[in-house]
């Protein structure tokens, strides 16, 4: 032990007289520091548009909130006043549309993960919720093709490079720099110098490994205190991969070939777990299994639709009472309702085409999860998404928030659409408070 | 003299276990990629042009109707996987497939195989692309750091100079040699995908054999520029260490960091508008025209206005033909007017941010090579813009045709006007055609003088300074 | 003390050492002569536990090199022919550091010190390596030969492309080492050098100790005669001791 410091010591003066380490750190925590930048400015652009989404929505129900209170004996207000409180709109317009925001979990900066490729926000009303999520965010596709330059990217990229960097010419510097046998005339096993220099070189990718955490969290302003857990699950996550990417050079040393020869050993595997084997894995796997054609919800949808227009009652009498008894009329069924009661079947139809197309692309993920470990680089990029919250589990996710504020939605519309009710002001006022802080 | 030069270099090279076990490793993983890939590319197609004959089939067979009924029921339009899209996959996973065709509405491409799979997707697909635009660079770097130093270090090189060999031919054998050996390695397999397209496919593309000879034009360029590049660098590095260290440090930066940094760069300077912010545009500009100052109830008043001016009647009901269909038809079009205008600025945006890359082609040939493989490839973005444009063309017209069946036939007085299938039948189904060797060519040009640029930038570069080799 | 006895090495067919007994008693300086490939290199390798013996035994102050290499290099200090250190480190780190190795760490002081005593200018014991001659490197071998207070020292070729003056300054050193009681084996080529520093010189050829001698008994001329005759011959002749 004492001997490994001993090691350590010097070989740290070693290095950092070396102006390799010096470039090599450099480039590192520059290319980190401009992923931290990258980052924080992806998530502002998405802060930004949920804060003009959400500034209109407020806007707008603020307006509902002063039209409610609008004297309805001049004509002028009428519209206006109909507009705020008939649950079912006013003319071809709906009543109000609501705006979901998937939040940004604190650590999204630091990995976008698959974040950019969903909206973030989605506006909705009381109508079928399917065709109102039918929608993309604007993008530009070849800067979904490239990817984000992240510090997740410069995590699963560019360290396991700066690791191979450090360690492969560990042997073959000795052999080559002549000082292998001054070494080997020494008591000490020249295995535990090559260790010491191993693990000297070790804390130094660890050490760069937090301090580039520790600066993502400074420079995006994530408080440590409060993600402490995600912090140390993320800095978890980042040792193991720099332990098995050090286990990988060791093995290269271990065969003590030549710094060149070493290097591109090194360099070879690095590629081969970073580039080709996560691609040859996905090459096979959708040549296999091709995703599902979800265009068939959209038939299926379409057809529905044209059948309630055909015959609005019977639907209503056949299908929507007996499910939801509630709001059962019995006779008496003005446009509104059936036509607000066929949005339910809309959205049951989809759900349950949803489910069939989420368990085909779960059971492809599925697949693609079993072989994960030949690219441990994509395991590590998803399990740090995962951590994040920006995998598109989290997605799923905050799909399933808007099913059930869809559905708490419904629950406050459709009695006063079955009521042939209006919102009074209390109501508005409650209906405010939904509103998403 | 060159032919001994090319000659040996091949030989030895040829020798080096280490430079057979990589070449054929690469030569294994194109032949992978060709293979699997055109599997899954003939796959996909012949699926989705299942479905687009599937949804034809329903939208002819959607029974009588009413002619507007009948555009809401809508069509489908599929993107053709393009034919060499297995060689460079380019945007194909991060474009949508399909877009749902109705009236009033321009939806969206959507359903784009990223969204569908786990973050693994981002890593991409194996393609002959990758290996040629990211691996075989990496070999050439194999085979030439130390080209000149070995030489340099074993003494070799003063023995030659003494034989006098100018240094220029010397280099240039060099070079030839590496590219020679490059080529063995690429043209095989690329050729053999050419006999393997699946001929289903490429039907859809009648340009494929031209696209293909781009294809194999420009990779050859690309590499030869590699070559060039690396044997330079090579030739004028003092030692075998530094010059694989400064061609690794390149190829780090012009394969994994700058394309990354270029396209962000081009994000941050021409913003992407939001989508929330796009639809409520349009949605404005239609309720008070493009201008501001046209709303749409005094546009349909004065449409009106014309209309019963024209027939001579004072209202809709005595029009002889059906006021609705025209007030449909001149909505449609005042909106796709509208849509029309914020989507060539969302078009122009992208175009921008791709622009940046373009020109970034002279800084780095890889950003050149990879806009100039997805343009051959079908898998670009002007493919997908003109993808989407002829869907929504297709749209137009037979919602047009919808509402002028309308407007003349379902006159005032007739009771439950209904079309048949003889009308679904007489609307054919959506079919698109890439876009030709021209039209790729005059987008794409920035990235072929790039590239055109680099070579001859190299060419005069190693002739000028070939005579110093010798000094160092 | 370091003893080799009926020590051999073959390669297939190749003898690199046929049954060597050699035995170096402390303060003694024994030199091993013969031309490139005689085996004088590979005595020494075999001493250092680089290559295993074929046959024989090795012994440092009685360890068996064989099987106690590790405790044996306690003993010894080695300095190669062209001897490398860190360059990026100064003449006393290198020092300090070698020395560390085997628990005898030098603390800045005492360090200058041995630096100075074999003779390393002092405005070079701070400067890097990088900057060092070749004696230079080996006056800081000797050092940590010293502060490893080894008492059995292997040297391959120390003086070779040494000018005259480092060459004398290196022979000075190695007899102050012999005064300390060090038993030092050095394979070398120059004849002059064994004679003048060695206290016992051996000829090799062919992998096989063909004289061994005290170098008092012997005259310079004498020697060189000795030496050529020995390269010339065919056989192998008997040794006398």
């Amino acid at each position: 032990m004492k001997n490994l410091l001993h090691i350590c010591r010097f070989e740290w003066k070693n290095l950092w007289r070396n102006n390799t380490l010096i470039i090599l750190l450099l480039v590192f925590f520059g290319a980190g520091i401009y992923g931290i930048y990258f980052g924080k400015f992806e998530i502002q652009k998405q802060e930004d548009r949920m804060a003009t989404v959400q500034e209109y929505e407020r806007q707008q129900f603020d307006s509902l909130l002063t039209w409610v209170s609008l004297d309805t004996s001049i004509k002028a207000n009428q519209i206006n006043f109909r507009r705020a409180v008939s649950p079912t709109g006013e003319g071809r317009s709906k009543h109000f549309t609501y705006y979901v925001l998937h939040h940004t979990p604190p650590l999204a900066g630091l990995c976008l993960g698959q974040r950019d490729l969903f909206p973030v926000y989605y506006g909705l009303n009381v109508t079928d919720l399917a065709r109102q999520m039918n929608i993309g965010e604007l993008a530009n596709p070849m800067k979904l093709l490239t990817g984000n330059f992240d510090l997740s990217y410069v995590i699963i990229f560019l360290l396991p490079l700066l690791i191979v960097a450090l360690f492969y010419d560990l042997y073959a510097k000795e052999k080559e720099g002549g000082t292998l046998t001054l070494l080997q005339s020494q008591s000490v096993k020249l295995s535990t110098v090559l260790m010491g220099k191993g693990l000297l070189r070790l804390l130094i990718v660890l050490g760069s490994a937090t301090g580039l955490l520790l600066l993502g969290f400074l420079l995006q302003g994530i408080s440590l205190g409060q993600n402490a857990g995600i912090f140390f699950q993320s800095l978890g996550l980042i040792y193991t991969y720099c332990l098995f990417w050090t286990a990988v050079m060791a093995g290269i040393i271990a065969l003590r070939k030549s710094s060149a020869t070493s290097a591109i050993y090194g360099l070879g595997i690095w590629l081969l777990l970073t580039m080709i084997s996560p691609a040859l894995l996905n090459l096979f796997v959708s040549a296999k299994t091709p995703l599902p054609n979800r265009t068939d919800s959209v038939h299926e949808l379409r057809t529905l639709s044209g059948k309630v227009w055909g015959s609005p009652r019977s639907f209503v009498y056949d299908q929507f009472y007996p499910k939801y008894p509630e709001y059962d009329k019995g006779d008496s069924i003005n446009f509104n309702q059936w036509y607000y009661a066929s949005f339910t079947l809309f959205d049951d139809k989809a759900n349950s085409l949803n489910q069939e197309y989420e368990s085909q692309v779960a059971k492809r993920n599925q697949l693609l999860k079993k072989w994960q470990w030949l690219a441990p680089a994509a395991m590590v990029h998803e399990n740090f998404s995962s951590i994040s919250k920006t995998d598109r589990e989290s997605h799923i996710r905050f799909v399933k928030r808007i099913h059930e504020f869809h559905d708490d939605l419904k629950n406050t519309y459709y009695p006063k659409i079955f009521d042939d009710e209006n919102f009074n002001k209390t109501e508005l006022m409650e209906l405010q408070a939904k509103l998403e802080e | 003299m060159l032919r001994l030069i090319i000659k040996k270099e091949i030989q030895s090279a040829l020798r080096d276990t280490r430079i057979q076990f990589a070449g054929t490793f690469l030569i294994l993983l194109m032949l992978v990629s060709v293979l699997v890939g055109r599997q899954g590319q003939k796959q996909i197609q012949k699926e989705r042009a299942e479905a687009q004959a599937t949804m034809y089939d329903k939208w002819v067979n959607q029974g009588a109707k009413h002619p507007h009924s009948a555009a809401h029921y809508g069509q489908f339009a599929f993107k053709p996987k393009p034919v060499l899209s297995f060689l460079d996959l380019g945007l194909d996973n991060y474009t949508g497939v399909s877009v749902f065709l109705e009236a009033h509405k321009q939806n969206e491409v959507l359903y784009s195989a990223a969204q569908e799979g786990n973050g693994m997707t981002r890593f991409g697909e194996l393609t002959a692309a990758l290996v040629l635009q990211v691996l075989l660079p990496l070999l050439i770097i194999f085979l030439t750091f130390n080209i000149f130093s070995r030489e340099r270090e074993e003494g070799t090189l003063k023995l030659i100079h003494g034989q006098g060999i100018s240094m220029r031919k010397l280099l240039m054998g060099k070079v030839w040699g590496t590219y020679a050996l490059v080529l063995l390695i690429f043209i095989p397999v690329i050729c053999l995908a050419y006999f393997l397209l699946d001929q289903a496919s490429a039907g859809f593309d009648p340009h494929v054999g031209v696209k293909f000879m781009g294809l194999l034009a420009s990779y050859s360029l690309y590499l030869l520029i590699f070559v060039l590049l690396s044997v330079i660098i090579s030739a004028f590095s003092k030692s075998s260490s530094f010059s694989l260290l400064s061609l690794l440090g390149l190829w780090i930066a012009a394969c994994i960091i700058l394309p990354k940094a270029t396209t962000n760069l081009a994000d941050k300077v021409y913003p992407t508008p939001s989508q929330y912010e796009f639809r409520k545009t349009i949605a404005e500009k239609v309720e008070n025209g493009i201008d501001g100052h046209n709303p749409s109830d005094a546009r349909l008043a004065d449409l009106k206005k014309q209309v019963l001016d024209e027939y001579n009647v004072s209202k809709t009901e005595d029009l002889p033909v059906n006021w609705r269909g025209i007030a449909m038809q001149a909505g449609e079009e005042y909106t796709d007017q509208v849509y029309d205008h914020e989507f060539s600025k969302v078009e122009n945006i992208f175009k921008k941010q791709n622009r940046v890359s373009e020109w970034a082609g002279f800084i780095n040939p890889y950003l050149a090579i990879r806009n100039l493989s997805m343009a051959f490839s079908g898998t670009d973005f002007h493919h997908h813009v003109a993808f989407v444009k002829a869907a929504e063309n297709y749209r137009r017209a037979f919602v047009k045709k919808m509402n002028k069946d309308m407007e003349v036939n379902d006159k005032p007085g007739t009771e439950d006007y209904r079309v048949d299938k003889e009308m679904w039948e007489s609307i054919e189904s959506f079919s698109y055609e890439a876009p030709d060797i021209g039209k790729i060519i005059s987008v794409q040009w920035r990235s072929v003088t790039a590239l055109v640029f680099w070579l001859v930038a190299l060419f005069t570069l190693a002739s000028i300074y070939a005579p110093k080799i010798s000094r160092l | 003390m370091l003893e080799a006895k009926n020590l051999s090495k073959r390669y297939g067919d190749f003898v690199a050492v046929d049954d060597l007994n050699l035995q170096v008693n402390p303060g003694d300086i024994y030199c091993l002569l013969g031309a490139n490939g005689a085996g004088k290199t590979t005595t020494i390798n075999l001493f250092m536990n680089f290559i295993q013996p074929t046959s024989g035994q090795i012994k440092i102050n009685s360890l068996d090199v064989t099987s106690q290499a590790q405790a044996t290099k306690k003993h010894l200090a080695y300095i190669p022919e062209n001897l490398n250190l860190y360059s990026n480190l100064t003449g006393l780190e290198n020092l300090q550091f070698f020395a560390g190795l085997g628990g005898n760490l030098p603390d800045k002081v005492t360090g200058t010190q041995l630096l100075e005593a074999v003779g390393l200018q002092s405005d070079a014991i701070n400067k890097r390596v990088a900057k060092y001659s070749k004696g230079m490197r080996q006056k800081v071998g000797i050092a940590i030969a010293k502060a490893k207070q080894a008492d059995n020292l292997l040297l391959d070729e120390p003086t070779s492309g040494l000018d005259p003056q480092a060459s004398n300054d290196f022979a000075q050193l190695l007899k102050e080492m012999r005064e300390n009681n060090v038993a030092i084996l050095m394979a070398t080529h120059d004849l002059f050098r064994a004679k003048e520093t060695g206290t016992h010189i051996g000829i090799m050829k062919e992998g096989v100790l063909i004289h061994s001698l005290k170098s008092d008994e012997i005259k310079l001329n004498e020697l060189e005669q000795l030496y050529l005759e020995t390269m010339k011959t065919e056989n192998h002749v008997a040794i006398d001791h």
